[in-house]
């Protein structure tokens, strides 16, 4: 009898899934986009000095969008568009490390609570719940308020809040696999049980994780930007666009450029990664699937 | 059982996620945040310290200023606010009821257009407007809350202005000048439903071209989950065998669709709304700072600043509260709705 | 004599599919006389369920009727507007359908439902336009009686989910025979029940077919409920009727040779015959074999069988559709 291992399966099914993947326009233009911008984060600094963004230039500031410069310039004379570029590299690496340490972290907590079980997974899920009680904005903005303004603490505060998410699908995934006869059988046969996890569980339990992912990559980049916007950010002079939207408020009806770009960046950014999450979520949906 | 029996017993098991929140934001402005920062500034003189941390309980092991902290929360003794000048307590009842107003408006304009929308997505499906609706709702949550607002505060207050079209307030809740030849008591702490209320229709429509634009802001992103949820949902519900069986007994298509099917439909659309409210508390932050519309976001904003811990702490729990609180009556409208669920 | 109530006439059907177009219906001709309950036999694919969908117009989105007629009461079905044929839904023409659990909406008492539906067809049901909401209890009431339900000002309070399969079928059969319809279409109506309340199942829905003199074609793969309920049975198969004829004709001595197999696929208690099943497997209806569909499973094949389609044969009062009658 040949085994079946769920991950060959899995390689037959990703091909067919990135097929279908690449006939939806929507999709296809949402990985554009990610694909840009990631090019962006990582060659930003080497084509736009970084320095910029400490230099004050009074005589050009406040100035309308224009051949020079095409997204005007902020209250110091800098040029929108430049800042924009060396803020790509922030908010999109702090929302890709921030999606992954919490994926990792939740996908860990869930399998372990949803595997052992009895108290110890009554005891997590509890404390699950106490930090889903917090509306997620307001837990970061009184995570970061008390851990003090930095990226780090920023970073941490992101992920402890998008944690749970995943903690709680792993969990439900292995809390129905494990009733599944095939489990109870690699027991018996004294298979260790990380492996039965590993080799059978995640290739399942993945598809809804990667959907969410994906998606919150836009929403941690709203969430920075948003605390960001309100003071809980990196520092004053990093091109952030978060930043960069919060000084363009001071000057809204006199420069409204400042604001808005910048506001642009990130909504195209989020845009395009909740184009790519969308598409998988239809892609992957086992009932359209044949 | 019955549903109050059910209800009670759900706040039963509440009990220990409440308190759960209130170790968490203990441990948060007790331990990590320096408590004495509240009180003391560079200009208190250094010999006073000790007595304030003696008077503030600071002295005291940590469970033992836990119980103080649970009997202060429980008091409603919460300190000062340096945002509010005044006691939080007292800014809360203060500035709080904008909020909920707020929040409200934006409920309402959210399932007003959502709903709708969701609908015709659904009976058209595949057809241009469905791609087109969930296009809007995909750049609906994209979105920055704060930037939709600046946009629109732009737009609507100052660039309609210039161009000699109308123009919309782009600050505030209402105009002191028009409340002060107009004015309204305060009943519920809603402006607009205590306008109406006492027959005062000049306050009541300016108090309601105040909060339309923030309300449509905070609404923006929640419109698109709504449509597409009511879309998903309609379309599963109109999948099922009950449908046919009303269509095979000739019941008009408008029964059909708006009695049989919306109500089976709408069941995820209220558990969801729930979970909008958090959204809504957060995104009421940057969203009252951009209209200087005082409520406990601005509140909240103006604390950041000054480095008012009392005040956020206050609004975490609050929020915390709030959310379960919501949740768990969410979750009881579900179980009356359904006649599936038992307890 | 007994006058026809349907007549269906070389329907042809096809539905659009990823994998190609399915011809489900390849000609299907059909007659119904009135207070007549006609058995539609066939297997997963033959096109039972698919004839019965037609003649209710409740066709899928990708189904396409290529071809055919269906008169009912001198007008052909599929060619009057919708608006017309929904007049016709529920007061002439009835369904009654497999599962019962999905076929009642959760959210609403029986009584809610079966209130609307009769609401939707008040001037059958008081010759006004006025509601007469007595009129409706009493026929509600009257017509759970009917079917021997227990506790009827109960059940009309209660909520789907409360009620057993038998139950729920029942009040299917109630809501059918209330607005004593001429037609009624039973597809699978107790497939999804154990067997002993099909056996009540049935002899409620033969009860009301007697007192109403109602016209019923009964969609099933099960034999034993056709030699039960039906006088006349017609046998499908890949989406054309092979054999049509009187119930106890067709099982005593079937003609055409895939009733033959179905026959003896039967298990019987009273004679000791080895249970035959029939060979090979359902065609694919997206290419359905040359000439006669059966011929790759025939016994009796001969080599006209691959080349040309049988037309319909008279033998008596029996129609087969086999080149060993032709």
């Amino acid at each position: 009898m040949k085994k079946v291992n769920e991950w060959e399966l899995k390689k037959k099914e990703i091909s067919y899934a990135l097929w279908l993947f690449s006939k939806n326009k929507l999709v296809v233009f949402g990985s554009l986009i990610v694909v840009f911008y990631t090019i962006l984060a990582i060659i930003g600094p080497l084509i736009v000095d970084p320095r910029i963004s400490e230099q004050v230039n009074l005589s050009n500031a406040l100035k309308p969008p224009s051949s020079q410069h095409i997204f005007g310039t902020d209250d110091l004379g800098r040029d929108i568009l430049q800042l924009i570029v060396l803020g790509a590299r922030f908010d999109m690496s702090i929302s890709l490390v921030v999606v992954l340490t919490a994926t990792l972290i939740g996908v860990a907590i869930g399998s372990i609570s949803g595997y052992i079980g009895g108290k110890i997974d009554e005891i997590i899920m509890r404390f699950t719940d106490i930090l889903l009680a917090f509306p997620g904005l307001i837990f970061a903005m009184g995570l970061t308020m008390a851990l003090g303004r930095s990226t780090v603490n920023l970073f941490l505060a992101l992920t402890l809040v998008w944690w749970t998410g995943y903690a709680r699908i792993m969990r439900g995934q292995v809390l129905s696999e494990k009733e599944k006869l095939y489990v109870q059988a690699a027991k018996s046969l004294g298979i260790p049980d990380f492996l039965i996890l590993f080799k059978h569980v995640f290739p399942n339990a993945i598809y809804p994780i990667l959907v969410l992912a994906t998606m919150d990559i836009g929403g941690v980049m709203l969430s920075a930007a948003g605390l960001s916007f309100i003071g809980l950010g990196p520092s004053p002079f990093e091109p952030e666009w978060g930043q960069l939207i919060n000084r363009g408020a001071s000057y809204l009806f006199m420069a409204p450029w400042i604001m808005f770009f910048p506001g642009l960046a990130v909504l195209t950014a989020s845009l395009g990664f909740n184009l790519i999450g969308d598409g998988l979520r239809d892609v992957l949906d086992p009932r359209l699937r044949r | 059982m019955k549903l109050y029996e059910y209800a009670v017993r759900r706040l039963f098991m509440l009990v220990p996620v409440v308190l759960g929140v209130t170790i968490l934001t203990f441990y948060l402005s007790r331990v990590v945040l320096d408590p004495l920062a509240a009180y003391v500034t560079e200009r208190t003189p250094a010999y006073l310290i000790p007595a304030i941390r003696r008077q503030l309980g600071l002295d005291k092991p940590f469970y033992i200023q836990y119980i103080y902290y649970l009997r202060d929360l429980i008091t409603l003794n919460w300190g000062w606010s340096k945002a509010g000048h005044m006691s939080v307590t007292d800014a809360i009842a203060t500035f709080f009821p904008a909020t909920v107003e707020l929040t409200i408006v934006s409920i309402v304009i959210t399932l007003l257009i959502g709903i709708p929308l969701g609908i015709i997505s659904a009976l058209r499906n595949n057809k241009i407007e469905d791609h087109a609706s969930r296009l809007f709702s995909l750049v609906g949550i994209s979105m920055p809350v704060f930037w939709l607002g600046l946009s629109l505060q732009y737009l609507f207050t100052y660039w309609t202005r210039v161009q000699g079209w109308f123009a919309l307030p782009s600050t505030g809740r209402y105009d002191p000048i028009l409340f002060a030849s107009h004015p309204v008591q305060r009943i519920t702490g809603l402006l607009i439903l205590d306008s109406l209320i006492q027959g005062n229709f000049v306050m009541a429509s300016d108090a309601f071209l105040h909060i339309i634009l923030p309300a449509i802001t905070l609404a923006f992103l929640n419109i698109g989950v709504v449509t597409r949820l009511t879309r998903s949902s309609m379309l599963e519900v109109l999948r099922q065998d009950y449908i046919t069986f009303a269509k095979s007994y000739g019941l008009p298509q408008r029964i059909v669709i708006y009695k049989y099917a919306l109500k089976n439909a709408m069941i995820p659309v209220v558990t969801s709304t729930g979970l909008m409210i958090g959204g809504l508390l957060g995104g009421a932050i940057m969203t009252e700072s951009i209209f200087a519309f005082p409520g406990m976001g601005w509140l909240s904003y103006r604390a950041i600043i000054f480095n008012d811990s009392n005040t956020i702490m206050a609004y975490v729990v609050l929020s915390a509260f709030i959310f379960v609180l919501v949740n768990l009556i969410v979750d009881l409208i579900y179980a009356w709705l359904d006649p599936r669920i038992k307890y | 004599m007994s006058e026809k109530v349907l007549e269906v006439k070389n329907l042809r059907v096809e539905f659009y599919t990823y994998r190609g177009i399915v011809k489900a219906l390849n000609g299907v001709n059909l007659d119904l006389n009135k207070g007549e309950i006609l058995g539609l036999a066939g297997e997963t694919g033959s096109g039972k369920s698919v004839t019965g969908l037609s003649i209710l117009r409740l066709l899928p989105q990708n189904a396409r009727v290529v071809e055919g007629e269906i008169i009912f009461k001198g007008r052909d079905l599929l060619k009057i507007p919708e608006k017309e044929y929904n007049l016709l839904r529920g007061k002439e023409i009835n369904a009654i359908f497999q599962d019962p659990h999905t076929y009642l909406n959760p959210v609403f008492t029986i009584g809610e439902q079966f209130r609307d539906i009769l609401l939707s067809k008040k001037d059958s049901v008081n010759n006004s336009s006025k509601v007469d909401d007595k009129k409706i209890e009493e026929i509600m009431v009257s017509a759970l009686k009917d079917v021997k339900m227990p506790a009827v000002d109960r059940v009309l309070k209660m909520y789907p989910h409360e009620l057993s399969g038998g139950m729920k079928q029942r009040v299917m059969l109630a809501i059918a025979f209330s607005l004593q319809p001429s037609l009624i279409i039973a597809d699978e109506p107790t497939t999804a029940l154990d067997v002993t309340i099909q056996a009540q199942v049935l002899e409620i829905m033969k009860e009301l077919q007697r007192k109403y003199n109602t016209s019923i074609i009964l969609i099933t793969h099960d034999l034993g409920v056709i030699a039960e309920t039906c006088q006349k049975v017609a046998v499908m198969y890949a989406g054309r009727i092979v054999e049509y004829g009187k119930v106890s004709d067709v099982f005593k001595n079937p003609l055409h040779p895939y009733t033959k197999g179905l026959m003896e696929a039967l298990p019987r208690a009273d004679v000791d015959v080895k249970v035959k099943s029939i060979p090979g497997t359902v065609p694919d209806l997206v290419s359905p074999p040359s000439g006669c569909a059966f011929h790759p499973r025939c016994p009796y094949a001969m080599e006209i069988c691959k080349r040309q389609a049988p037309k319909p044969s008279y033998v008596k009062e029996r129609v087969v559709e086999c080149h060993l009658y032709s």
